[in-house]
């Protein structure tokens, strides 16, 4: 080894070029860093978002398959008498003036609740089969869905989980003041990764009706919606 | 051995640096596109959802109309924007509640005042349209037995349309349902 050479690999690094390093090094750093905290917090935004969208859908899906079904539960004449079968055809909802009937149930609808008598597919005899059905908001904000049967058996629950606030609501539209539709707002916001601040609070409104209702409350007259049985 | 030596203290050029730092850029260029282009859809997805559910809320009005009553005409005062500027700033337009005619309902939780759509609709600025037509010239089925009922819901992904008073956006859903008239079924 020449004594140039010797003299070269013995020299360390002066303090500027440490320093010019380790500043680079920290500007590297600082830039990847910064690039993958936005990446992330895109990945992350972007996930919450599309939660929120499933779960509002799903939910939605839901309510419209079970609302289309609702009907008021009436069993057949001579179980129920004639004037109370009119009655119930006339409230169709519990509301104030409704008293409890034997072989009657209405829909209840409150602003974070619903219960839902409705047609069940596939019924084995001439009598229409109802199920029941509730969606109830519950703590930890989750919009729970029950089917049970007529003794308030659980048959199937179907959670909805990041529901900040649900509401429930019926409206008549002004083309037809008469017949009921429900409205439902749902405020959507997933909290996945533990905080409230990431993604954006989805909401979602919708309406739904029920064939059943509306030709129940435009032909009074008619009789074919009662004689119900309970699965 | 000493023209490997020298090799060997040789640092990294200009160019070698430059090449490696366009190499890692074009690598990053499509991970960062795929991630704010999947936010960007979701946003398209979110407002596609809000147009089928306002697409289907005109058919369930549709659904508890008389069967006579179902023309385009009537439904006019009820579609169209969902997004006023009248005041100044844009805010949504009300439902179309009315108080019910039954009197076993004014007590139930039905709505006290006309609903009104979630501030996050004025961002799509929302158009709907619909349409009536009579399905006529089918065998087996009488004329006024059945209507074809088209409704189109329009909007823009956050860009200002040039009125928010004409049908003019970007995208559109449309669906189509027919509707019988359940009082007139002799076939």
């Amino acid at each position: 080894m020449t004594k140039s050479g010797r003299r070269f690999t013995g020299r360390g690094f002066t303090f500027v070029e440490m320093a010019m390093s380790v500043g680079i090094a920290l500007m590297v750093f600082l830039m990847v860093y910064r690039f993958m905290s936005s990446t992330r917090h895109h990945y992350m935004y972007g996930t919450v978002n599309l939660q929120n969208l499933q779960e509002a859908r799903m939910a939605i899906n839901y309510l419209r398959r079970d609302f289309s079904c609702a009907t008021p539960f009436i069993r057949g004449q001579g179980q129920v008498g004639f004037f109370t079968m009119q009655k119930a055809q006339n409230f169709v909802f519990e509301t104030t003036g409704w008293v409890a009937t034997a072989g009657i149930n209405l829909i209840k609808c409150d602003s974070d609740s619903i219960s839902i008598p409705k047609f069940a597919f596939g019924s084995p005899d001439e009598e229409p089969r109802i199920e029941y059905v509730t969606y109830t908001y519950e703590p930890g904000n989750i919009l729970s869905r029950k089917l049970v049967d007529a003794t308030g058996g659980l048959r199937k629950e179907v959670k909805f989980s990041g529901i900040e606030n649900v509401e429930f609501k019926l409206y008549t539209h002004k083309l037809n003041p008469n017949v009921p539709v429900l409205w439902v707002k749902l405020l959507v916001h997933d909290k996945t990764y533990g905080t409230g601040e990431i993604g954006k609070p989805l909401e979602v409104t919708a309406s739904i009706s029920s064939p059943f209702i509306t030709s129940l409350v435009n032909n009074r007259n008619w009789r074919f919606e009662t004689g119900h049985k309970e699965l | 051995m000493k023209a490997i030596k020298s090799a060997c203290r040789q640092g990294i050029s200009f160019v070698e640096v430059l090449v490696a730092v366009l190499i890692v850029a074009a690598c990053a260029v499509p991970v960062v596109y795929m991630v704010t282009s999947s936010r960007t859809d979701t946003s398209k997805a979110i407002n596609y959802l809000r147009a089928v559910e306002l697409a289907n809320e005109v058919i369930e009005w549709a659904q508890a109309v008389k069967f006579e009553d179902l023309e385009s005409v009537g439904f006019s005062t009820y579609v169209g924007t969902l997004a006023d500027d009248s005041t100044g700033s844009i805010t949504p337009m009300p439902v179309g509640a009315a108080a019910p005619e039954n009197p076993n309902w004014v007590s139930g939780n039905f709505a006290s005042n006309d609903l009104k759509y979630s501030e996050q609709y004025g961002n799509a600025f929302f158009y709907r349209e619909v349409e009536f037509e009579d399905v006529t010239g089918v065998g087996y089925l009488n004329d006024g037995m059945m209507k074809k009922m088209t409704v189109r819901v329009k909007w823009n992904e956050g860009s200002l349309p040039a009125s928010l008073y004409n049908p003019e956006r970007d995208r559109q859903v449309e669906l189509s349902v027919l509707l019988l008239n359940d009082a007139n079924m002799n076939y």
